[in-house]
């Protein structure tokens, strides 16, 4: 599979700059839940207690999402759009992306979280274009196909040794 | 438009930024194709081989406007293990197709970025991209 196919299948942008994390800590993931979602410190520290990780629940994401569509209509019918109900905009967009990146172009092994490292690339809205999301789908998914090819080499071993025996 | 569980995303998020949302919103604008990720894989096999599991072809699909992922609606797939590797040592050049994206190309441009060999970065692994094994796809042999 070619970034081509990429480009013509999914229409990502395969030019910009590629995608480049490392791993982060349950604090980290807390400071970033707080700076650009808007999260509460005490639901976020909740949040990776609960699935032992840098990790985020679909299921609060959905909730946050709602959350700040509706702080954002009450404020904009009461005072117009101001600089906080963009604010609360930009909260929801990056909820509802990181919510999408994570059950469309960087699903893992858990269905029901996502790792919250990706908030890194919407905390600037105006610049997630200039990522090149088709390379790292890509990239992504070549690393899937050689870890399933070994974990079903690593089956195959282990049971023909129990055969063995 | 309409996304999970009913909420409704409101236009001001098509304002941010056009082309953005353009890139990530046209992913999920059919709520259908949202569960169907695995589908750049599934997709992929579908462009290239011919016979291979069966699909529908959605009646919506635009060639200049969709995604070319959109143009199917998968069904049952071949059924067993066996199936597939019978399926695949009967396999000949006849069922594969080399360079499926023709037409596709007028709308969206074939981007030289495509030909670059070596490493792709993603998070902190790397990979190898070796587009120079598959030529004929870009139409050069």
């Amino acid at each position: 599979m070619t970034l081509d196919d990429v480009s013509c299948l999914l229409h990502l942008p395969i030019e910009g700059m590629l995608l480049s994390h490392e791993f982060i800590t349950q604090d980290d993931a807390v400071d970033s839940m707080v700076r650009h979602l808007g999260s509460d410190l005490g639901d976020a520290l909740l949040e990776v207690t609960h699935t032992k990780g840098a990790h985020f629940q679909f299921s609060s994401l959905r909730m946050i999402f709602k959350e700040r569509m509706l702080e954002q209509l009450t404020l904009e019918n009461e005072y117009g759009v101001t600089q906080e109900v963009r604010s609360l905009r930009d909260q929801a967009v990056r909820t509802y992306f990181l919510y999408l990146v994570g059950i469309t172009l960087f699903t893992d092994k858990s269905q029901t979280d996502v790792d919250v490292v990706y908030l890194r690339y919407y905390k600037d809205l105006d610049i997630v274009v200039e990522f090149s999301w088709g390379a790292g789908v890509l990239a992504h998914l070549y690393r899937e196909l050689e870890n399933v090819a070994r974990w079903n080499c690593g089956q195959v071993l282990g049971y023909l040794t129990l055969l063995q025996i | 438009m309409e996304l999970w569980s009913g909420v409704r995303i409101p236009d001001f998020v098509a304002d941010i930024n056009y082309k953005l949302c353009f890139v990530f919103l046209n992913v999920s604008v059919h709520g259908l194709y949202i569960y169907m990720w695995l589908s750049l894989l599934q997709a992929w096999v579908y462009q290239h081989f011919r016979d291979m599991g069966n699909k529908d072809v959605w009646e919506g699909y635009r060639e200049n406007i969709h995604p070319r992922a959109m143009l199917f609606v998968p069904q049952s797939g071949l059924g067993t293990l066996d199936q597939y590797k019978n399926h695949l040592d009967a396999l000949d050049l006849s069922g594969v197709v080399m360079a499926p994206y023709g037409e596709h190309h007028q709308s969206c441009l074939f981007e030289r970025v495509s030909l670059y060999y070596g490493w792709l970065k993603y998070g902190s692994r790397m990979v190898r991209y070796l587009p120079e094994r598959v030529l004929r796809q870009f139409e050069r042999v």
